[in-house]
């Protein structure tokens, strides 16, 4: 069991969470994540790790709410304790000496490209952190990451804080402008790390993704996280999470994270309240 | 007034009591609208469907402003246009808008065209409502690029604490159409708006969740939702349905029409037909949870030694015939309620009496809370029955009992055959409301696995016995066979149905199950007698 040590929705639908959890943040690598259960029932889901601290022993997650398994996490309050918590899982992100370092972040990404930053920054690189949102009202972190980062970039959708558009149309700008990018790390939806890839190609910057597919275990046992990469079957719990955007076969991505679109939405069909998880209201029938 | 006026330069006849809109609408002529809705008196406070009309000043409201002799409508001038444009552009201010004013749109639309299931909705790629939006239809409509300012987020936190709905109050545009509709339908409306400017809001009185407020759960403010604000927490992610079937709900006497929806041949949704008078919260909420069980009964199983063995179809049947050879005569009973549909029950009632020549059928019409009893007669050996209708101790006595139901019940435990029967909304048939009209049940959905028509059932079951006489193709055969008027959907009743009007008059059990064991947000809401359904003895 791991216990909930604070909680809190830093933006809507976007929930910061610390758990403790001493012998992962003892070894947590920058780029590496979790597999997290809430309770016994639970899916395993992954989670990249935002932050961590050896010191105090707690690990923070950043978890959107996008099914039954994260809707479990988020409804649970501090002092709750969740069922598994196994990591840190995959390889770590390479932190050597690029020169200038592009974080490309969004959603649950902003968060994670946290630690990555604050390690590119240590090792010598200049980074610049792009971070995007559809409305001002949805940045989060924004304090935390301009500690780590040369710069701060922040686009929206609607035009309505920093540049509009989304943190691809930043990148292409300034390749487009002659800037000399040494690599990009994207973390954020397929939609976003694909455009993302798309536009890096051409100028030959290279370009890691911190893919997201279903996994199960985390360790390689299962293959349900396979995907292609310069048309060899990976793992992304054990090879990845981090692959060359450039070489990633998308399409085959999308299929695999739709595979089970049908059950994941008959798991959120219920009528009955939705209520926090706790002993005692343990509704599940599924 | 009825005469004719120019829309457009179009001459049109207008009807008695119609509004320009309606009007223009009923003529082809499309002016975009927001807060007006078919089932509701004129409003007049969106303002989207501004025209310009000649002789009258400014830029009145089409959906409120009466129809006149000799009256030249302008509905498409670039003032009226531009008018419309900045409101929305203004309502869009409280409402999650970016994804109407992306530049990636068209790619978004390819590689994610089904929302993602969050929480709580940041954009229309996270909102149940995506498919079906009136908002997004009128953003295109009106062509709207850009917000004037930055929109604001209300911070509303999601409620979904009540059964059934689930409100994000951070999509509402105060509309109004759901207050409107709880008004109309309802003796006293449960919703209101609440607080005042830049705070108002939907709720209810004090602060007090939708059942405590005694609301009815008639989902008629959902229906009306031009937005992703109020949702139908079982059927909201399921997206624009493949099909729609109207048909009749037999969860009581009431029959109403009801408009039911599939996706995959999967039935997801329910409402009422018309939607001039609410429906209960069964007909509006029960239909798909009821029939979607995950545990329910799909494939036959014959007890073979001490355990029952599922088989083919074919092969459960003709060894279920063999057996039922040695209970010819009065020692074999069928037992079944009303929730068949009356093809079912004709073929029931034929097989008792030609091929077991019996004259044991029983037929069960379900008190006032869909409960069924029936007793066994005396020197009864064998029954096939179509749910949990009499006492189990009766039960010990038989030799043979074959259950046809479609959820696995105590006495399907003990059953020696046991056969996945099609409910509901999975077949087609006719059944007799409560004033003794024909009304129409159409497949609405696949039955799970290999559940089947009970008619069909009979049908194979019948053919194995060797009778003659039971070679019908379709429901439709069986209903001419009957001879019975021609069904009619429901038609709108003046008022809305007992259950409707107060939930805890709706029906408990459906052929012999409990609904609220299949239906569980059934559980939060009271009955009648003020007792919490979940603390009822079981049935």
């Amino acid at each position: 069991m791991f216990k909930i040590l604070h909680k809190q929705e830093v933006a809507p639908n976007v929930h910061e969470i610390v758990i403790e959890a001493p012998a992962i943040a003892k070894k947590a690598q920058p780029g590496q994540f979790l597999i997290l259960m809430a309770d016994e029932k639970s899916e395993r889901v992954p989670y990249t790790l935002s932050d961590w601290d050896a010191d105090t022993g707690t690990v923070t997650l950043i978890v959107l709410e996008a099914g039954h398994s994260s809707r479990k996490l988020i409804l649970m309050e501090p002092g709750d304790q969740i069922e598994h918590v196994v990591g840190p899982l995959g390889v770590p992100l390479e932190i050597g000496h690029h020169g200038t370092v592009v974080l490309a972040a969004g959603c649950y990404g902003i968060g994670a490209i946290l630690s990555i930053a604050r390690a590119m920054r240590k090792a010598g690189n200049r980074v610049i952190a792009i971070v995007e949102a559809r409305s001002h009202y949805l940045h989060y972190y924004q304090d935390k990451l301009r500690e780590v980062s040369d710069e701060l970039i922040q686009t929206t959708i609607d035009g309505s804080e920093g540049i509009k558009g989304h943190a691809v149309d930043v990148i292409k700008k300034r390749l487009e402008d002659g800037e000399q990018l040494d690599l990009v790390v994207v973390v954020g939806c397929p939609f976003m790390m694909m455009l993302t890839g798309r536009e890096t190609e051409p100028h030959k910057v290279k370009t890691l993704v911190a893919l997201n597919p279903i996994m199960v275990d985390g360790t390689g046992m299962c293959g349900a996280c396979r995907v292609s990469v310069s048309g060899e079957m990976k793992f992304a719990c054990v090879d990845g999470p981090f692959f060359d955007a450039h070489a990633v076969d998308w399409d085959e991505l999308w299929d695999r994270k739709a595979a089970y679109s049908q059950e994941e939405i008959q798991s959120v069909e219920r009528t009955e309240p939705v209520v926090p998880l706790r002993p005692g209201n343990r509704t599940d029938t599924l | 007034m009825s005469g004719t006026l120019t829309i457009d330069g179009k001459a049109v006849t207008a009807r008695d009591g119609e509004t320009v809109l309606q009007c223009a609408l009923r003529n082809d002529i499309s002016i975009p609208h927001l807060c007006t809705h078919p089932n509701l008196p004129p409003f007049g406070a969106c303002r989207m469907c501004l025209v310009e009309i000649d002789g009258m000043r400014g830029y009145p409201a089409s959906c409120s402003t009466p129809v006149a002799e000799g009256m030249r409508v302008q509905t498409n001038t670039d003032a009226v246009r531009r008018l419309r444009r900045k409101t929305l552009e203004l309502i869009l201010l409280e409402h999650p808008s970016a994804c109407l004013v992306c530049d990636k749109r068209e790619l978004c639309e390819r590689y994610r065209p089904k929302a993602e299931k969050a929480g709580c909705t940041t954009g229309c790629h996270t909102c149940n409502n995506k498919e079906v939006c009136e908002i997004r239809v009128l953003s295109e409509q009106l062509q709207l690029a850009e917000l004037p300012v930055a929109p604001s987020y209300r911070e509303i936190p999601i409620e979904r604490g009540d059964p059934f709905i689930d409100r994000d109050l951070n999509l509402c545009i105060l509309c109004g159409r759901c207050i409107r509709i709880c008004e109309a339908h309802h003796d006293e409306a449960t919703i209101a708006f609440v607080g005042r400017g830049s705070k108002t809001r939907i709720g209810q009185a004090f602060g007090r969740s939708l059942v405590d407020a005694g609301c009815r759960f008639c989902g008629s403010c959902i229906d009306v939702c031009p937005t992703g604000s109020l949702s139908d927490r079982y059927a909201k992610w399921r997206g624009k349905p493949d099909a729609v079937v109207e048909t009749t709900c037999i969860f009581c006497e009431a029959a109403c029409a009801l408009s039911v929806s599939s996706t995959r041949g999967r039935i997801s949704g329910a409402k009422a037909l018309r939607g001039g008078v609410p429906i209960c919260v069964l007909g509006r909420f029960a239909l798909p949870e009821f029939v979607n069980g995950v545990t329910r009964l799909t494939v036959p199983s014959v007890r073979v030694g001490e355990i029952l063995r599922e088989m083919p179809w074919e092969e459960a049947l003709e060894r279920t015939a063999r057996k039922l050879k040695q209970f010819t005569g009065n020692s074999f009973a069928l037992v079944c309620d009303t929730t068949s549909t009356l093809e079912d029950r004709h073929l029931f009632k034929r097989f008792v009496q030609e091929v077991m020549g019996s004259a044991h059928y029983i037929e069960i019409e379900p008190d006032g809370r869909g409960v069924s009893r029936a007793r066994l007669p005396d020197g009864v050996k064998a029954a096939l029955m179509t749910g949990t209708f009499v006492e189990s101790a009766e039960l010990d006595r038989l030799d043979f009992l074959i259950v046809q139901d479609c959820y696995p019940t105590a006495i399907s435990e003990q059953a020696d055959v046991v056969l996945p029967a099609a409910v509901f909304a999975e077949v087609d048939g006719t059944v007799v409301d409560g004033d003794g009209h024909v009304r129409p049940l159409r497949q609405a959905g696949t039955p799970p696995g290999q559940a089947r028509a009970e008619w069909r059932i009979v049908t194979v079951l019948a053919g194995a016995m060797g009778a003659k006489g039971f070679d019908f193709e379709s429901a439709t055969d069986i209903t001419r066979e009957l001879g019975t008027a021609e069904a009619e959907l429901s038609p709108e009743p003046e008022a809305a149905p007992a259950a409707a009007a107060n939930p805890g008059n709706r029906r408990t059990h459906f052929r012999g199950h409990r609904i609220d064991e299949r239906v569980r947000g059934l559980l939060f809401l009271p009955m009648d007698n003020g007792a919490v359904p979940v603390t009822a003895a079981g049935g």
